[in-house]
């Protein structure tokens, strides 16, 4: 049974908006991350200006990968895919504007904040609460409209794209809400309500789901649309695709503890997150070949269409970043790539392979055909492709290089028990890779602009006031489903196919973080750890406003090797009261997890005023306004009684008398720094209060009444004596 | 309340529940797909995007 005939137009305005914003800040992401690729092979790149340094313009650069370019290509083909399977007009006009405009001012948001240094250092999720709410009202609106437009479509059946697209809705709203829970302590600074280990756990099963579910699925989505429309051809297994679907709705969910292997995250969250990481490998190859095998009997398009040229490529880089995901989550893989460049090569062959050349695919089938016109130049879209495809495999390549360089070179363990190499010198011998890296990145980047070039000539040659074309389709008239197999009529029901897609995201993440929220069940008895004092916490948050975690971590793994270098493995007890974790990701520097007391005051100071003065060949930038900005001291009385709030366990005299305890202590390490040398007046600076948070790191926690401080006193000898031997041993 | 549900995941036979429940739902899901009977319509949803206006 059919409705009446209706005729309708489709909103391409709409696409066409979002296309532009793709290619804007595509630009943006780009160049920044070309800038931060640059200030690893000269730290002289940020020009001296504190928002321009690496540890602020990398989460500038991310967040612009991710949601600016990334995003605006989702939402441009989601908006054009969509109306199209589902023969409907969006919803609401209105409301896709206020979709546009709202996360076009969250982006202008973004980079203007973080720059500034508002950041809650959680990776991808490094945005202040006020643009949190931001963003999920936009969310919300963006889903609205969305789940409206299905409510009223004309095709009854829905097709697998519309799948990946809900999944999409529904996972990255709950992933953003709950990673998102904080205290807002001023207008942009929040203390997140989870801590130490439990803040690890929400964050990477946030930021492993933010890359399956914003830069995985929606992206499936599209290129189980735009491959069989640019071959002409259906996809080459539907029912492989639903396989797909189910599996990575079902597996995805739980991996992501495959970014703490080896850390103090207890054993089986470890081993659930690697397990579960192994599965995806059967899914994500499934979903690859369904891909590439579309073009069974028609491969000589991949010789002649530039579009299928990225696409196909495209989906292979889908193939490779997902075999390498897996490979990397076994922990004794992880062991030797986990804090490398190995993983920003990964990252790397997901966004600029996967996502970029997918993204530029799309484009370039969607605007000439909104246009009503071929694209200007079939052979710059070529040249583009190969620009890009040389830019992104050297950048991969040369990474992975340093990647498993440095890994193997941190792990060489000399007879005398001792590192064989300063950390340093692990850096040092890499830096050519830098080199070759930035050059990768800059080939992309040249991609982009002769696609920049042949999309405005395009706009040029179109002709002017583009109608929309009307088209028509029966109406769906609701049925009574007898004589129907059940499943059709389950099929039809998007309501109750997306509560159960929903339901299997929402069952592993809470059997996943549910236990940890016990986190005191992990932490012998025995064991005391104090919480920051108030200058310490007062470092602590310039530590996480300067973005210090994007190049040191503060957890020593479970292996020899990193005992060696820098003590004892990490605990759950050190970072029980940190709010967020600092665990970090990435060791361009040292970590720092038992820093404290390794080096007097003095060194730190000079070593943020000048970081080559006490580490010879340093790459670090120098920090030199942390010695003349001032501390706000009466403010650190609402942090603690925040802290407090979220379970830090302060007496009322530490919150209300929190600015004089913290005057004190400064004075303190001022009067010390001046009787070495460094100049009057430090003592309300923030340098102060950041190397009181330095020099506290790892002293925190003990084990009845005697001071452990992590390291067995053997160890903490090794290192003392290794730091003395030479000037760059200081890094070490 | 948090505790005793953490003192769940010792005990083996929910976990062997969920296993079933993993199991079960994978199994039905590859029986439905590829039930002969859902050939054809499998074939009509795979031309959805061919059938979409080329615009």
């Amino acid at each position: 049974m059919e409705g009446k005939l209706e005729s309708f137009k489709y909103d391409d305005k709409i696409v066409r908006m979002f296309l532009i914003a793709t290619m804007v800040w595509a630009g943006t992401a780009f160049l920044v991350g070309l800038l931060a690729a640059l200030q690893m092979a000269f730290w002289q790149l940020n020009f001296n200006l504190e928002w321009l340094t690496f540890s602020r313009i990398r989460p500038l650069h991310t967040n612009a990968a991710i949601f600016a370019f990334a995003g605006n290509a989702i939402f441009a083909g989601i908006y054009h895919s969509s109306q199209r399977l589902l023969k409907t007009r969006m919803w609401s006009d209105k409301i896709s504007r206020i979709h546009f405009w709202g996360w076009q001012s969250i982006i202008l948001a973004a980079a203007v904040t973080l720059p500034l240094g508002f950041s809650q250092s959680k990776e991808y999720a490094e945005l202040e609460w006020p643009i949190d709410l931001m963003i999920t009202v936009v969310w919300v609106i963006f889903g609205i409209n969305f789940f409206a437009t299905l409510a009223k479509r004309r095709e009854k059946h829905i097709y697998v794209s519309i799948w990946f697209y809900i999944a999409t809705i529904l996972t990255v709203g709950l992933l953003h809400v709950v990673n998102s829970i904080e205290i807002p302590v001023s207008f942009l600074q929040s203390y997140p309500v989870y801590a130490g280990i439990q803040d690890a756990l929400v964050q990477w099963w946030y930021g492993h789901n933010a890359v399956a579910f914003f830069l995985t699925t929606p992206f499936l989505g599209l290129m189980y649309y735009y491959i069989p429309k640019a071959a002409g051809r259906p996809i080459y297994s539907y029912r492989l695709s639903i396989v797909h679907f189910w599996s990575l709705v079902f597996i995805y969910i739980w991996a992501g503890p495959h970014h703490l292997l080896n850390t103090s995250l207890p054993e089986w969250a470890q081993t659930l997150g690697m397990v579960f990481s192994l599965m995806l490998w059967a899914p994500s190859w499934g979903g690859m070949i369904n891909g590439l095998l579309t073009l069974r009997g028609a491969w000589h398009l991949l010789r002649e269409e530039p579009i299928i040229k990225f696409l196909i490529a495209a989906v292979t880089f889908y193939g490779m970043s997902t075999f390498e995901g897996p490979l990397l989550s076994i922990k004794s893989v992880s062991l030797l790539a986990h804090y490398t460049d190995w993983i920003i090569g990964h990252v790397h062959s997901g966004a600029l392979g996967w996502n970029g050349l997918l993204t530029f695919g799309m484009v370039y089938y969607i605007l000439p055909k909104l246009l009503q016109t071929e694209m200007y130049s079939k052979k710059l879209m070529n040249y583009h492709f190969w620009v890009a495809l040389i830019g992104v495999l050297t950048y991969y390549i040369s990474m992975v290089s340093a990647g498993i360089t440095q890994g193997l070179m941190w792990k060489e363990i000399g007879e005398n028990g001792y590192p064989v190499y300063e950390f340093v010198e692990t850096v040092m011998n890499i830096m050519p890779l830098y080199y070759v890296r930035a050059f990768g990145g800059l080939l992309y980047i040249a991609g982009y602009l002769i696609m920049v070039y042949n999309v405005i000539k395009t706009f040029q040659k179109a002709p002017k006031n583009v109608e929309e074309k009307t088209y028509q389709a029966y109406a769906l008239v609701p049925t009574s489903s007898e004589g129907e197999a059940p499943h059709r009529r389950l099929e039809g029901m998007a309501g109750l196919f997306s509560v159960l897609a929903f339901l299997a995201v929402l069952v592993g993440s809470v059997i996943e973080i549910v236990p940890t929220l016990s986190i005191h069940k992990y932490v012998p008895q025995d064991v005391k750890t104090l919480p920051f004092t108030a200058l310490e916490q007062e470092g602590r948050d310039i530590y996480v406003k300067e973005g210090c975690y994007v190049c040191h971590s503060q957890q020593i793994l479970k292996h020899e090797s990193d005992y060696a270098r820098y003590g004892a493995a990490s605990t759950i007890a050190e970072s029980m009261y940190d709010h967020p974790f600092q665990w970090g990701s990435k060791r361009t520097g040292p970590d720092l997890a038992r820093v404290g007391k390794k080096y007097d005051h003095m060194w730190h100071y000079s070593h943020m005023i000048d970081p080559r003065s006490m580490v010879d060949k340093s790459i670090m930038p120098p920090y030199p306004w942390l010695a003349e900005k001032k501390v706000d001291f009466m403010h650190i009385r609402k942090k603690l009684s925040v802290l407090k709030q979220l379970g830090v366990p302060y007496s009322d005299d530490e919150v209300g008398n929190a600015d004089k305890h913290a005057e004190e202590q400064a004075k303190e390490i001022a009067a010390f720094l001046e009787e070495k040398g460094a100049p009057k007046g430090l003592e309300n600076k923030q340098i102060v209060a950041l190397i009181a948070y330095l020099q506290a790191l790892g002293q925190k926690t003990s084990v009845g009444s005697s001071d452990v401080s992590g390291a067995p006193a053997e160890s903490s000898e090794v290192v003392q004596s290794g730091s003395s031997n030479t000037k760059s041993g200081g890094e070490e | 309340m948090k505790q005793e549900a953490f003192s769940y995941f010792t005990m083996g036979y929910l976990n062997v529940i969920a296993m079933l429940i993993f199991m079960a739902v994978f199994f039905g899901t590859i029986v439905w797909i590829f039930k002969k009977s859902n050939r054809k319509h499998f074939k009509d949803l795979s031309e959805l995007p061919l059938k979409s206006e080329d615009n």
